[in-house]
């Protein structure tokens, strides 16, 4: 099972975190802006990861290193490498979208100059939390998959360290396995909700 | 029906452009099923309950005999023409127009989709369907029309929340929501494991119908001599002289126009002399059996269609001697069929339309509005008024309490009530309970959003976002190889 999505949670956050340097010597709009492209990072890694896992699982490194970032809407066969399509680009830019009109919004609180340091980094890492759906929805966008069973969904919100994986069953039917780490902090909501699930591709 | 309807239904695909040159469906009578009857199991030669195949033969049932088809015509096209009403008890002409736009493109129109609906009711155990088609696939979304599905193209899953799954033309399959689409079947299975599917009137009546095709057929083959009739011996005839007899015979009916159909076989025979009278003896083929009484094998078969259907007998048989009926017959007919089997339906297609299609304060009612039924108020409205007339007068009641009355009653509009000083507690079926406060579930004209956003969110242009992406692509990818690398996973 991957926890790419985790890793690329703890990296975006990470990214997040170190930003705080700049709040705290006072260059706001910098802050603002290494935020923003932390997230925005966070989108793309979580998009460049869950195709590679989706559809080339068994060489997703080697797909992952002839990728081009550049090359855009197409693949460039002639030179093996590799783009991202366009659809999930297009998905991708849509959550991505959402997170930073939030993101805007909270940046000119942060302007305002009504919230302290440490109230803004609470709530800029939490921003950290929405790779991890971006991930599932392009990884496994094709199979309907209840919202409640997301992580990131429950009271935890952002926090969530729980796990999903889907086995196709061949029959249009998918089995979705939903883990919880025991010893890590949970909220009440995902341990009832670990286990396994028959689900759906979606059809329409 | 706008094309928005269908395009957003799960039929989308039935209609497509290259439908041409889909499949052609031939429908068949029952002298070719012999391959699908073949081998299966029961007296009936059905196929297991429950099975499409078994749907697939009873839907063609009407095919097989005169009468049954004659008889579902007839309890179809009753429901068809059925007028029908729909109130709004906040008065508002922009839901009862909206309701009445969607319910009129039921299917593209309603008559003919309600009539293809009543036929899957009738004909198959699987029941009929009715789509609900919304504006967006998000949850509690518009609704913005009414699709009915081909019953032998959609399964009943056991998932209460997607009960119906859909094939369209093409084979894909539609996960329909429970949300999404309303399932009917007459004489719905106690069983949980036939998720709703029930017992429809074809399949009540199928050994009926056998029967009866079978005695129409006999009697159509006697009548026609399609089959042997008779064995005649003709003793003391030259076989000669008797062939050239036919033949004068048959020349000079063809040389009138006429045709005819001989069943029977004549064998000529010789005795010893030649100068003895001719004698026939026959041994009948075709007779009917002693004691069977075709008219009353037709009488019993027209009750047992009319109560699988749910009609009044006389709908299909009228009184002896009186050919179509007399008026009062008619009368006493339409009472006698509201407890009938098509009154079940009637009632479920106005509780769904009522409760799950139309707006919180908005109401459908089967009415055919004629004058009849105008009377039929008015006689309500007499009978109340005569009842309550005297009460006023003897100071039981006083005239407000009076009106309160015949507004409870249901015969003067509530409009006229200034205040309600009997607020009831009581609800019929169709009614809805009104409630300022409660939030509009699924309505057909305001529907709130699922998740509605903040009003105060900024726009962002699509430029700006790619332009983000752009210049973050090769750092997420980075990060991308970064974390495949420490996954074990290749």
């Amino acid at each position: 099972m991957s926890n790419d999505a985790i890793r690329l949670h703890a990296l975006t956050l990470h990214e997040i975190e170190a930003a705080g340097a700049l709040l705290d010597a006072g260059q706001t709009d910098a802050y603002i802006d290494a935020v923003r492209r932390a997230i925005v990072r966070g989108h793309t890694a979580a998009t460049w990861s869950a195709i590679a896992q989706r559809d080339h699982a068994g060489r997703i490194r080697d797909w992952l290193m002839r990728a081009v970032p550049g090359a855009r809407h197409a693949r460039t066969e002639r030179t093996g490498d590799v783009a991202m399509p366009r659809a999930d680009r297009d998905r991708m830019r849509e959550l991505a979208t959402r997170e930073l009109r939030y993101f805007e919004r909270f940046a000119r609180e942060i302007r305002s100059g009504q919230l302290s340091p440490a109230r803004i980094k609470a709530r800029a890492a939490m921003y950290a939390g929405a790779i991890r759906p971006t991930y599932y929805e392009i990884r496994y966008g094709h199979w309907d998959i209840p919202q409640r069973l997301l992580p990131g969904n429950q009271q935890c919100r952002a926090n969530c360290r729980c796990t999903i994986s889907v086995a196709d069953l061949g029959d249009g039917r998918g089995l979705l396995t939903r883990r919880y780490s025991p010893e890590a902090d949970h909220c009440s909501e995902c341990p009832p909700l670990a286990g396994t699930y028959t689900i759906y591709r979606r059809l329409r | 029906m706008s094309d928005d309807v269908r395009k957003r239904s799960v039929t989308r695909d039935d209609n497509a452009g290259d439908a041409a040159a889909g499949r052609l469906s031939i429908v068949i009578g029952p002298a070719q099923w012999a391959g699908i009857l073949d081998g299966v199991r029961g007296a009936t030669g059905l196929p297991r309950y429950g099975s499409m195949m078994r749907d697939r033969i009873l839907a063609e049932s009407p095919m097989i005999e005169d009468m049954w088809a004659s008889a579902v015509g007839l309890a179809i096209t009753k429901q068809s023409s059925l007028g029908w009403r729909i109130e709004d008890d906040a008065q508002s002409q922009r839901r009862i127009h909206a309701a009445q736009r969607m319910l009129l493109a039921f299917d593209g129109d309603y008559v003919a989709g309600i009539t293809r609906h009543l036929r899957d009711y009738l004909l198959t155990n699987n029941g009929a369907f009715v789509e609900i088609v919304r504006a967006s696939t998000a949850r509690g979304s518009r609704i913005i029309g009414l699709m009915q599905l081909d019953s032998l193209r959609c399964h009943r899953i056991d998932d209460p929340a997607y009960p119906v799954l859909y094939e369209d033309r093409r084979g894909a399959f539609h996960r329909l929501p429970a949300e999404n689409v309303i399932a009917f079947a007459d004489l719905p299975s106690a069983r949980i494991e036939h998720a709703g599917m029930g017992h429809c009137a074809a399949d009540r009546v199928w050994s009926t119908i056998l029967k009866r095709a079978a005695v129409e057929t006999y009697f159509r083959e006697k009548v026609s001599g399609a089959r042997n009739l008779a064995i005649h011996f003709v003793t003391n005839v030259n076989a000669e002289r008797l062939r050239e007899a036919l033949h004068a015979e048959g020349r000079d009916q063809a040389g009138r126009g006429y045709v005819l159909y001989r069943g029977a076989t004549i064998i000529p025979m010789l005795s010893g002399g030649g100068a003895e009278t001719p004698t026939v003896i026959t041994i009948p083929l075709a007779e009917i059996p002693d004691g069977f009484d075709p008219e009353q094998e037709r009488r019993a078969a027209n009750q047992i269609y009319a109560n699988a259907l749910g009609i009044p007998v006389q709908d299909i048989q009228p009184l002896s001697g009186q050919g179509l009926g007399t008026g009062t017959q008619t009368i006493i007919l339409d009472e006698a069929a509201q407890g009938h089997g098509l009154a079940a339906w009637r009632r479920s297609w106005q509780q769904a339309i009522t409760h799950r299609v139309l707006p919180t304060t908005t109401t459908f009612y089967f009415d055919s509005n004629d004058l009849r039924d105008r009377q039929q108020r008015a006689q309500i409205l007499a009978s109340v008024a005569g009842a309550v007339g005297p009460l006023v007068q003897q100071g039981v009641l006083r005239p407000d309490q009076a009106l309160n009355v015949l507004v409870d009653e249901g015969v003067i509009d509530p409009a006229y009530l200034p205040s309600d000083q009997t607020p009831g507690a009581l609800l019929s079926d169709l009614d809805k309970p009104v409630d300022a406060e409660e939030p509009e579930p699924t309505t057909l004209i305001e529907t709130p959003k699922a998740r509605r956003e903040p009003a105060d969110l900024p726009e962002l242009a699509d430029a700006d976002v790619d332009a983000l992406i752009d210049a973050e692509l090769a750092a997420g990818l980075a990060w991308a190889r970064l974390v495949a690398g420490a996954s074990n996973e290749q």
